[in-house]
């Protein structure tokens, strides 16, 4: 008994303080990524590489002044940005990033929950990750905040839904909500989930994008039009929140988009090192974010919420409906034949999709005679 | 929820930038204004330099020498270049992508990189002279244009990639504040504004100056109107001036670079009105002249100012964020807007 | 002497009836929706503490995440709401009173009469299996009217969106 408490208070502090540090380094390394990919040079003038640029940049913040404007409601002003960064933390307790090890003759599981609905757990906390951008949005008394927390809101309670639809489908093959089980199930299949989920695996990567407001789907601080949205108000410490607790955001999805469809913590390849792995897979992760953030320019609100609603969640039904018949009728070979399947029909969408994409644009710019007949 | 967000009216206010620049040419003889032409539409000084230039010699009834208009078409064209490369780049920026503004800085800088070796600024060049141009181009820079040349059409295809080809801009533009033809020539607009409305009306075809006739390019026209139109049509337009410029550089003839005059340039009294396609339109000078070293009058027509009028009625009825490519599109210089 | 527990079930309860409380009470339609995500939330602790994850996850998931962030925003799209006074127990009381004291008659009454089950220990492989077995094979006619009362509302949500576009 005692040694599981100290076990369990021993993860949870490790796991806490790796997010945490991981934070300063992904917003480095994102910027240094995306100044790479924009042929630039990026931070280099603090610590070698600009490695301390993102620990400067904390300093700063934490050691301003905390403002409150007039006119906010102080207390929802200040929870707005712990709300923003505290079920993100929360989320990552039932991650499991190891197969379990043995210490001091006792299995430990690399985990610091292993709660039996994890998947539903960490729903219900990505659905509290709304109220940050609400209480922030409202409390700021700034019209500009209250447009970015509604937007905002909106888009993650519109993208929630083909999340939790895909998920479900994950549920189906795995038969058991615990994410441990996911991992294990997907050794047993001898396949990762993303083969069978293919279209899932789409699906929860566009839904996710929007649920962190990231760019393309940044909608909620899009500066050319509504300057920071639900954070323009804030400044110092509590700004640095909510930039934190996009970023631990982005880890924990990373991580659970690992388990659940990357084979969580398994090799692919070669021997199974504890943990490295899983930090490959969750920074390749993050690497294809930073890397769409590089690519595309900033969707119009009303075609945000057209492709969630007319898109993705009749797209992840349909993903549903066909696991659950497949597994069904398919039986022992179900998960062979939705690999197959769901492959074929993601190249033919994307063909299709290309094809009409194409066609759309490609109307030859018209050119007017060479003729120089008069004007 | 209720409707979304919309623009319903739109009161465009000039003014805060206003220098008197039109003013000042009236204290200044025709040499001493040269260097304040560059500051109406700083995004293409080249051009305007080059007009004010060839309105004196309209004006004093004189010929450039055959090779100085060889290098003020290669320079008006790179700076044609430069000035929709910042189109492109703040149009993508606007719309939340910020690789495309990086990507066409890196190509502007290079042609900024060309008019320093030219003319030792890059932004107020000062480099046209009434009866010429101020020096000669420099050995090393026909070697470095051409190499500008040939890597440009493969940057061109990058930012197609990232914007052309690109699902969610070409989402954002196209079919956004359609302007029609007539419409289009009702409000005097001018440029690629006009030209992806349909009318096919550049300066440089139907009313040639310089040397453009002995150059063979096409009008980037589209029937479309909408801002994805305008966007394509200067794109394409890049890739029309880059020809241009490829001609010039190959045919550019020996000789000298420009005419001797008189710094103290007396043109009989008279007036004259010159205009040429500019980056955002046409751009025209008026001067009139009463026989001294001083234009009684400077009048200048701003394409910028022209294709502004445009906003109020072509941004009604669009989201607020459309907004954004709207007014982008339209490519709006405001030194020139407010003189 | 309650067990950590029981003392983990008074502490929820607690909020639970506080926050229901604010609800009613404070003045401020926001903070009265920001209380009443409050008390769902620790309805939910109420829920996991008995044993009832599924139930209890799914009660964050629906009325925290979903239905109250729906109420925030229709309080904050509403104008004249935020800041305005309103509606409080001072002047609406004389008709609260009787109807309150007669709901808590009826409802005291029925909690007195109910037969309880004995306290249950907690399912091995949690209760969401059992959940969902009981909706399609006991419950199955009250699940699927369930899902047409939804779709009905569903449709009738589409029709006014509709209607305010054209």
């Amino acid at each position: 008994m005692l040694f599981d408490l100290i076990a369990s208070f021993i993860k949870a502090v490790l796991v806490f303080a790796v997010v945490m540090s991981f934070v300063p380094f992904l917003i480095w390394l994102e910027r240094k990524l995306v100044a790479w990919m924009q042929q630039r040079i990026g931070p280099n003038r603090t610590g070698p590489f600009g490695l301390l640029q993102p620990i400067a940049d904390a300093v700063k913040l934490i050691i301003k002044e905390n403002i409150f404007p007039s006119g906010v409601e102080k207390i929802t002003y200040f929870l707005a940005p712990m709300m923003s960064m505290i079920p993100a933390l929360a989320a990552f307790a039932v991650i499991p990033f190891g197969s379990p090890v043995r210490i001091m003759g006792r299995t430990v599981n690399l985990q610091v929950a292993d709660v039996n609905i994890g998947i539903l757990y960490i729903l219900a906390l990505s659905s509290l990750a709304v109220y940050g951008a609400v209480l922030a949005g409202w409390s700021s008394n700034n019209k500009y905040s209250l447009l970015g927390g509604l937007r905002t809101s909106a888009q993650m309670i519109s993208y929630e839904l083909p999340i939790g639809l895909s998920v479900v489908s994950i549920v189906l093959l795995t038969g058991s909500l615990s994410l441990n089980e996911v991992v294990r199930s997907q050794a047993s299949h001898g396949i990762w989930n993303i083969f069978p989920q293919f279209l899932g695996f789409i699906i929860l990567l566009i839904s996710y994008n929007a649920e962190l407001n990231r760019a393309p789907f940044d909608l909620g601080e899009a500066e050319s039009e509504i300057v920071a949205g639900y954070h323009t108000e804030y400044s110092g410490f509590r700004f640095a929140m909510f930039y934190m607790g996009e970023y631990v955001n982005m880890v924990t999805v990373a991580a659970l988009v690992t388990v659940l469809f990357l084979g969580g913590w398994q090799a692919p390849f070669g021997p199974e090192i504890p943990l490295l792995w899983f930090l490959i897979k969750i920074f390749a992760f993050i690497l294809l974010y930073m890397w769409v953030r590089a690519t595309f320019p900033r969707v119009r609100y009303d075609q945000l919420m057209a492709l969630g609603w007319k898109i993705l969640v009749p797209a992840s039904l349909a993903n549903l409906a066909m696991t659950a018949v497949i597994i069904v009728l398919g039986g022992p070979n179900a998960v062979r034949i939705l690999s197959v399947g769901s492959i074929v029909l993601a190249v033919l969408v994307g063909l299709v999709l290309k094809a009409a994409v194409a066609l759309r644009t490609k109307s030859a710019p018209g050119l007017a005679p060479p003729a120089g007949a008069g004007s | 929820m209720t409707k979304p967000i919309r623009t319903e009216e739109i009161e465009v206010s000039m003014g805060p930038l206003h220098r008197g620049m039109e003013k000042i040419a009236e204290k200044r003889t025709y040499f001493q204004y040269m260097p304040l032409v560059d500051r109406f539409d700083y995004l293409a000084a080249m051009l305007n330099g080059a007009l004010y230039c060839m309105t004196i010699e309209k004006l004093a009834g004189m010929e450039p020498p055959r090779r100085a208009e060889y290098i003020r078409v290669i320079m008006m064209e790179l700076n044609r270049i430069a000035s929709h490369l910042v189109f492109v780049g703040t149009l993508g920026l606007d719309l939340g992508a910020s690789t495309p503004f990086i990507y066409c800085f890196r190509e502007r800088e290079e042609i900024l990189d060309l008019f320093d070796l030219v003319c030792g600024a890059r932004m107020t060049f000062n480099y046209m002279r009434p009866g010429g141009v101020a020096k000669d181009l420099p050995p090393e820079f026909a070697p470095k244009c051409r190499e500008f040349l040939k890597k440009m059409p493969a940057r061109l295809r990058e930012y197609d990639d990232l914007l052309s080809n690109n699902e969610i801009f070409v989402e954002r533009m196209r079919g956004v504040a359609k302007i029609g033809a007539d419409e289009a020539v009702n409000l005097g607009l001018s440029g690629p504004t006009l030209r992806a409305s349909g009318v096919g009306f550049d300066i440089r075809r139907f009313e040639p100056y310089s040397v453009y006739p002995e150059f063979d390019f096409d009008v980037a026209v589209r029937e479309e109107g909408d801002c994805l139109a305008r966007y394509l049509c200067r794109t394409e337009e890049i890739r029309q001036s880059l020809r241009i410029v490829q001609q010039a550089l190959d045919g550019l003839p020996e000789g000298p670079s420009s005419t001797r005059i008189n710094m103290n340039l007396k043109p009989a009294a008279g007036e004259v009105y010159h205009h040429i396609e500019g980056a955002r339109g046409e751009m025209g000078c008026y001067l009139v002249s009463d026989g001294t070293t001083t234009p009684v009058r400077l009048k200048w027509r701003a394409p910028s100012f022209s294709n502004l009028a445009v906003l109020t009625s072509a941004l009604p009825g669009w989201k607020v964020a459309d907004s954004v490519a709207i007014i982008g599109s339209i490519d709006v210089v405001l030194g020139e807007v407010d003189r | 002497m309650p067990s950590v527990l029981q003392l983990v079930f008074l502490f929820f309860a607690a909020v639970t009836v506080v926050g229901a409380l604010a609800v009613v009470l404070v003045r401020n339609l926001f903070h009265a929706a920001l209380w009443l995500a409050v008390t769902f939330l620790s309805v939910a602790s109420l829920f996991i503490v008995l044993n009832a994850d599924f139930v209890g996850l799914s009660q964050v998931i629906v009325y925290v995440g979903a239905i109250s962030v729906l109420m925030l925003f229709a309080i904050m799209l509403t104008e004249d709401v935020v800041g305005a006074r309103g509606l409080s127990l001072r002047s609406a009381w004389p008709a609260a009173l009787p109807v309150a004291a007669g709901v808590c008659v009826v409802l005291v009454r029925w909690f007195a009469r109910y037969a309880w089950l004995p306290p249950q220990p907690p399912k091995p492989g949690g209760t969401a299996g059992t959940i969902g077995l009981a909706f399609i094979q006991k419950y199955l006619f009250a699940f699927e009217l369930a899902s047409v009362i939804l779709l009905a509302a569903l449709i009738g949500a589409i029709y006014l969106a509709k209607e305010e576009r054209s």
